[in-house]
């Protein structure tokens, strides 16, 4: 349990937050601590070193005598609480007044100037015990001798301690606030992830398919996230559907020839006396069973390409070589019935296509057109380029395809009115569309404008 | 005549060897790769039939182990996968020609005639004949018992296709291969059409160009004489 909180997303994320939010809080206070310390240490200064200018002044005008006579003169508490002194550059002391409240130890500590001011008044501050400091101002005056003014202030660590008392309250106030508050808005931000390893656990253990993960739609990116993984899981839903439907079928497909083959073979075992008769019901046997094979091969080419399993060897080519050959491959057949086949392609169409599938899928229309056209009829084979797509449409001056029809046409095994005298599985138009599809294109069928159907396919430029 | 067999079916082995043996063949099987491979490198064969799916040894491997060891045996590859992707790469091993099963037993016979033929190819004569039927590649005149007769372009390159393999029967596949080039089936009924022209050209009783049911079409030696 200690171990999953501590991988917790959410608790980490709170850490993490309250980490960061501590960092800059001590920054902020650190900048704010040092500006306040300056300001207060500025203050100080500017009393001593205003001190300092007066006393001067007096000296200036009277020498140490006038100024020994203005301090002991001074009564105000406040005046009397600055320690004055007067120095040779040799340091001996030509004049001290000593605030009434200071020891002498501290007038011993106070240390001498020993040295040649640069500038004019010099104020520095200096610690002397935990809780007080010096604040001191120094002033060359004009015969060389050197005034000092001192002033014992409360020390730095003093005056700003309720500063570093109210920080370290109101910091580690703020701090477990903010790791509260942290943690519930991490835990609601990581609710769709929750969501979507449960929905995960619970297809895994049950083997629910139509389950999804709940949670409002949105374009963050969790949201989004959450919407790709229900849009990958509707997509599997569908292919393992389809998978088992092209089961059911494939079953039911195979049923009726797989009777066939076994009733020609049970009927000649039963009449066994005549050997010629023998060889013929095998001869069926094997038509029959080609016949399956055929079938299964072309099933599973089309529920590969349907299902986008369908390897593509896709190369750039002109499509006026696919509709050449099928035009050369049917010429025969054409023929028989004198039927016309009319190349109509101007120019080159380029397009990235497997040769053999989509030739497939024109050799297929073509047969059907060929199928279905009269003796004496047309059929034109004609390719038209566009930005978008290259376009192969079929048209032939046959009867033309019902429009209710014109969707079942593309399903697997299905058999027209019109198609029932005809030869062949059922198979070649899904075949066409699931070749096409798997490119990437689409196939539609209307009416030509001379009657007779007229099927394009579209395969879109990559 | 020596064809070797490397299939680990024992029940194809079986009736392939039977067959083979009954085509007027000497015949040796291998059961896997790895025998075959041994049997292909000691012995001199003059075709080989290898499944692709071989225990130990897989026969696409074994090919091309035979091939880089330079054992110029034309080979026949089996195979229970038959999209176009496999059988190129079955060709691009080395392999010369590519079944896929199930298939009909007078082809695969057909197949390995026509191996052994091409790799021992004697320079091709200019005229084929069989019976009263005989044909000019180089003319391109055909006639039959004594008449002249004009064959379309497909329907000459079918005949001719046929008195190649005189008494020995093709299937659809073969002749879709060879006469129209297409190395995959397109599901036509082409093939029929343009046979049935020829036959109403040359043979209008079938007693020339005999069709064997579940097989193909075979070319009688002697048909009408």
């Amino acid at each position: 349990m200690l171990d999953r909180l501590r991988q917790s997303l959410a608790l980490r994320l709170a850490v993490q937050y309250a980490a960061v939010f501590a960092l800059s809080a001590a920054v902020l206070f650190g900048v704010l601590y040092w500006r306040l310390a300056e300001a207060l240490d500025a203050r100080e200064q500017s009393y001593v070193q205003a001190r300092a200018t007066e006393l001067a002044t007096i000296y200036e005008r009277g020498g140490a005598a006038l100024l020994r006579v203005r301090l002991q003169r001074e009564t105000s508490p406040e005046a009397r609480s600055y320690f004055v002194r007067v120095v040779t550059p040799n340091n001996e002391s030509v004049l001290q007044s000593v605030p009434p409240t200071w020891i002498e130890t501290q007038v011993r500590e106070l240390p001498l100037p020993g040295f040649t001011l640069t500038q004019e008044t010099y104020a520095v501050r200096i610690p002397q015990n935990a809780l007080r400091d010096y604040a001191l101002a120094a002033r060359e005056l004009f015969d060389r001798n050197t005034l000092q003014v001192g002033v014992l202030i409360e020390s730095r660590a003093v005056l700003l301690a309720p500063v570093q008392r109210a920080f370290a309250i109101v910091g580690a106030g703020a701090l477990v606030l903010s790791f509260a508050l942290g943690t519930v808005l991490a835990w609601r931000a990581t609710r769709p992830l929750r969501a979507v390893s449960d929905t995960a656990r619970r297809i895994l253990e049950t083997g629910d398919l139509s389950a999804r993960v709940p949670g409002p739609g949105g374009s963050g990116e969790l949201e989004v996230l959450v919407h790709q993984l229900n849009t990958l899981l509707d997509k599997n839903a569908v292919h393992v559907r389809v998978l088992r439907e092209t089961l059911d079928n494939l079953a039911h497909d195979l049923r009726t020839p797989l009777t066939r083959l076994r009733g020609t073979a049970e009927l000649a075992m039963q009449d066994a006396g005549d050997p010629v008769e023998a060889r013929a019901a095998l001869a069926d046997c094997v038509n029959e069973s080609d016949r399956v094979l055929h079938l299964l091969e072309t099933l599973l080419d089309i529920s590969a390409a349907e299902a986008g399993a369908l390897k593509l060897n896709r190369d750039r080519l002109d499509l006026r070589t696919l509709t050449e050959r099928a035009a050369d491959l049917y010429r025969e057949v054409a023929e028989e019935k004198r039927i016309t086949v009319t190349l109509d392609q101007p120019e080159a169409v380029e397009c990235d296509a497997d040769a053999i599938r989509l030739g497939q899928a024109i050799n297929n229309l073509v047969d059907n057109a060929l199928k279905y056209t009269p003796e004496g009829g047309q059929v034109v084979l004609a390719i038209r380029g566009s930005p978008q797509a290259a376009i192969v449409t079929v048209t032939d001056n046959g009867p033309g395809v019902p429009v209710n029809e014109r969707e079942a046409i593309f399903r697997r095994l299905y058999r027209g009115d019109a198609s029932r005298s005809q030869r062949g599985l059922g198979l070649g138009l899904s075949m066409v569309k699931a070749i096409v599809e798997s490119h990437g294109g689409t196939v539609t069928i209307d009416d030509a404008p001379g009657g007779g159907a007229r099927f394009t396919v579209r395969v879109p430029l990559r | 005549m020596r064809v070797l067999v490397v299939e680990d079916d024992a029940k194809i082995a079986s009736f392939v060897v039977r067959g083979l043996k009954q085509a007027g063949y000497a015949v040796d099987h291998a059961p896997d790769g790895e025998t075959g491979l041994a049997l292909a490198q000691s012995t001199d064969y003059d075709a080989a039939i290898v499944d692709v799916m071989l225990p130990q040894l897989d026969g696409i491997s074994l090919v091309k182990r035979l091939r880089a060891a330079r054992r110029p045996i034309p080979v026949l590859f089996l195979s229970a996968k038959s999209s176009v992707d496999d059988r190129v790469r079955g060709l691009q091993a080395g392999g010369d020609d590519y079944l896929t099963k199930p298939f009909a037993f007078s082809e695969l016979v057909a197949r390995v005639q026509a191996l052994i033929r091409r790799a021992t190819s004697s320079p091709e004569t200019t005229r084929l004949s069989a019976g009263d039927v005989s044909l000019d590649l180089v003319t391109r005149e055909v006639s039959c018992a004594g008449q002249a007769v004009e064959l379309q372009p497909r329907e000459f390159s079918l005949l001719a296709f046929l008195l190649r393999h005189v008494g020995r029967p093709v299937s659809k596949t073969m002749i879709l291969e060879h006469v129209w080039d297409y190395s995959f089936d397109p599901q036509t009924n082409v093939v029929d059409v343009v046979m049935s022209r020829l036959r109403a050209k040359i043979d209008p009783d079938h007693l020339r160009i005999e069709t064997v049911r579940g097989v193909g079409y075979v070319f009688r030696p002697h048909g009408h004489a």
